[in-house]
């Protein structure tokens, strides 16, 4: 066989024709994301692997001071206007559908992100307060650097129109999900790889705020399964 | 503005731009990577929300998104093949089933096993150098191989396909 008849049999292979769902789950979860991403978490990144050690140091230095700093930083937002905090908590589901809390966190929205207050683990005090400064030193560091984040206005503009739009973004389709805590929700279903789909509880009276989200893992005879959720358990109103 | 940049800052059209312009070579190489049509929208799909995450590596300075974008894909597929079980989530797939032999003909499924039973190495240049044509410098940066790797791979998987494949050279003979 010479290589131009390689060429024509290997060309026998079709690829089939793309789903069109694949383009309204990229655009789904392509929201999503926008309502996920919490920019502390980028300066935690940006502390490099040569500084962790000095950064592990001085965060066990802080544990014991930072239980007692953080309700104090809640309450007094150096620069940030924070209209309301969220108490949420994240479930995990065994396959006989009992669940278990994995983290409880408080929470804000800010400009389409979600910014953590703190977080805490159940039965893991160490965890906790290890977490609680990280996440103290991320608020701290994310208020601080406020004035110098103002973007070119784009992004606040898409994002009012995303809010303005009931929470969807141009061309998506959301469907009215469950009350939650007493304020009304969109429902954004997406595709998650590895057999798994979610869904995104947003209310639109909070700048779209997820109040929910689940995970459902498909079993083998083709059913779904919750295997994780969040959950929105109290909305704090701030004056 | 860099179509990138914009989607990062929420822009949904620009995000949409890049997908559309990219997305089917890659679903074509991660469908001929997996064998599963579920598998590659899910690694696709995976791999364009990677370029919005702040710990994204991609950096335009080292190397155009098209192959960047071809890499991740690799990465993603070549790891879910290891995961799942070989046969049942490549193989199996490309079966002749009842349903699947209106559509497939069995010459097409012969070709696909071809393919498919080449060792992962040779694969994956070989789709990136016959069915997507890209130059074997770009398969070099996707793959992280050398040229010259890239080159003998290449070569053992098409005399490796010759072999394989030979008994369909007559028929085209024939055909001719």
């Amino acid at each position: 066989m010479n290589d131009q008849e390689l060429d024509d049999i290997l060309n026998g292979w079709d690829v089939p024709p793309v789903s069109g769902s694949l383009r309204e789950n990229i655009v789904a979860r392509f929201a999503a994301s926008l309502e996920r991403r919490i920019p502390p978490k980028r300066w935690a990144s940006w502390l490099g692997a040569r500084n962790a050690a000095v950064t592990i140091m001085c965060a066990l230095a802080l544990v014991v001071f930072v239980n007692k700093a953080v309700p104090q930083v809640r309450k007094n937002f150096l620069l940030l206007h924070v209209p309301f905090t969220v108490d949420s908590e994240f479930l995990r589901y065994a396959d006989d559908e009992s669940s278990s809390v994995e983290m409880y966190t408080t929470s804000f929205t800010h400009d389409g992100y979600e910014v953590q207050l703190s977080r805490s683990f159940p039965d893991q005090p160490f965890r906790t307060a290890l977490s609680q400064v990280v996440d103290w030193i991320g608020l701290l560091v994310f208020d601080v650097s406020l004035p110098f984040s103002k973007g070119s206005g784009k992004h606040e503009r898409a994002r009012a129109e995303f809010i303005k739009n009931g929470c969807a973004a141009s061309g998506q389709i959301v469907s009215p999900g469950e009350a939650i805590l007493g304020y009304r929700t969109v429902a954004v279903h997406f595709n998650v790889p590895d057999n798994q789909r979610g869904t995104l509880w947003m209310a639109p009276d909070l700048s779209c705020f997820g109040l929910k989200f689940t995970i459902e893992t498909k079993r083998p005879d083709g059913t779904f399964h919750l295997a994780r959720a969040r959950r929105a358990v109290r909305i704090n109103l701030l004056p | 503005m860099d179509p990138l940049k914009a989607a990062r800052n929420g822009q949904e059209a620009a995000f949409l731009q890049l997908f559309d312009e990219h997305h089917l070579p890659l679903f074509r190489f991660a469908y001929r990577l997996t064998g599963s049509v579920a598998d590659a929208e899910d690694v696709v799909q995976e791999c364009f929300l990677q370029l919005l995450r702040p710990e994204c590596s991609y950096d335009s300075r080292r190397s155009e998104i098209r192959t960047y974008l071809f890499g991740a894909v690799r990465n993603q597929a070549l790891k879910r093949l290891r995961r799942n079980d070989w046969a049942k989530s490549g193989l199996e797939q490309l079966s002749p089933s009842p349903e699947g032999q209106v559509l497939r003909t069995e010459f097409e499924c012969a070709v696909a096993r071809a393919v498919m039973q080449l060792p992962e190495t040779q694969r994956e240049v070989l789709i990136l150098a016959h069915y997507e044509q890209l130059p074997l410098a770009e398969i070099a940066k996707v793959t992280g191989l050398e040229l010259g790797a890239v080159k003998s791979r290449l070569q053992r998987a098409r005399n490796g396909l010759k072999e394989a494949l030979a008994i369909y050279a007559t028929d085209l003979e024939r055909k001719r």
